[in-house]
């Protein structure tokens, strides 16, 4: 039968467990979960602008000639959506840096679970958005392209391209919102739990 | 001092703390060593925001604590169950100091995640004012909390101890 003193000299006993790690294993690892997010979003961020300026040197370099300004306009569009969504994925990031971790821990919780709070907000209307303004942008672009082939052809590809679309969206991107939204529940819950054992003292 | 060296003091003077804390509250040397690591991180990119406002142990705990609470999400599947855990076979052999420190660990990981990192403060004799300074509870609530951990972790200890 031990009383907390002998547990604390059980504790206080040097073991190899809890060896003074040296300074060198530090430097080789920059994986926080903090930095994965951030390295996520910006990530994402840099990829989205990547495309709209690829699309954009199509537009203006790729030597298309359309006749029509709207085939440019769905061109400019697909741009515009691809750099607002970057926009959104950067302001991420910038909140995520601006977590501060040397604040009192109910603070520094609360701040995460504003952030995820955030997020399960912008779940709820980000991807329907980004998906029907991308697909109007793609509508409007392949009214040239398709003008003047073979209805069969263009029927095919129509069939593919909104059945691809419908099952990406209601099948895998509804499945996938779904499994964050799980997600970034228990996260707040997590959370929540935490903050309330801050909180109480018994 | 330059930065460089102002952490490397910092590093040596408190690594060793900082993993004993993240052992209690994983259980596990190599979580713990995670954490350590992900703390220190945290500790190079802040370290222009230190304002002597605190002492650089309060600061540096302070920063521990909450990589550990935040980690817990990403951890949590992984905490040791102490049930299901090689410790079941711990009492034919519970003969060494070494494995009598292993029990206690996992015993502080059966706590709740605040009370871990409050009882491993305590058990390395960190005073109560900083310990409350860290955690940001009151020093009246901080002492009825102590009362409670320590009851209950002994209780658990001695109910593994026993079998």
């Amino acid at each position: 039968m031990q009383d907390f003193d002998s547990l604390k000299d059980m504790w206080q006993k040097p073991t190899s467990a809890a060896e003074s790690p040296t300074i060198t294993t530090i430097n080789k690892t920059s994986k926080t979960l903090k930095m994965k997010l951030q390295k996520q979003q910006l990530g994402g961020a840099v990829m989205l602008v990547l495309t709209a300026t690829l699309i954009a040197a199509m537009a203006i370099f790729g030597g298309f000639n359309f006749t029509h300004w709207y085939t440019y306009g769905g061109m400019v569009l697909i741009c515009i959506v691809c750099l607002a969504q970057a926009g959104l994925m950067y302001s991420l990031y910038k909140k995520i840096s601006n977590i501060n971790e040397t604040v009192a821990p109910a603070a520094h919780l609360q701040q995460w679970e504003a952030y995820y709070d955030l997020r399960k907000k912008q779940n709820k209307w980000n991807m329907p958005l980004y998906y029907i303004l991308l697909n109007i942008a793609m509508g409007v672009y392949l009214v040239e392209i398709f003008t003047g082939r073979p209805v069969l052809n263009v029927s095919i590809f129509i069939g593919v391209y909104v059945a691809w679309m419908l099952f990406a969206y209601f099948y895998l991107g509804k499945r996938n919102m779904r499994k964050e939204d799980e997600r970034l529940n228990s996260i707040v819950t997590d959370l929540k739990g935490i903050e309330s054992q801050l909180a109480k003292s018994e | 001092m330059n930065q460089q060296e102002q952490f490397t003091a910092l590093y040596n003077e408190y690594a060793a703390g900082i993993k004993k804390l993240c052992l209690g509250y994983t259980g596990d040397a190599a979580l713990a060593q995670d954490l350590l690591q992900e703390t220190f991180i945290a500790v190079w990119n802040n370290m222009q925001k230190f304002r002597a406002e605190a002492k650089w142990s309060t600061w540096i705990y302070r920063i521990a604590v909450n990589t550990c609470l935040t980690q817990l999400r990403k951890k949590k599947e992984t905490l040791v169950d102490i049930e299901n855990s090689h410790l079941v076979m711990l009492p034919d052999d519970i003969n060494t100091k070494e494995q009598e420190v292993q029990l206690l660990y996992k015993c502080i990981s059966q706590l709740p995640e605040t009370d871990r990192l409050v009882i491993t403060m305590v058990l390395e004799d960190t005073p109560y004012e900083e310990i409350a300074s860290i955690t940001g509870i009151t020093e009246n609530n901080l002492r009825v909390k102590i009362h409670r951990i320590k009851k209950q972790l002994t209780e658990i200890y001695n109910s593994y101890a026993r079998l």
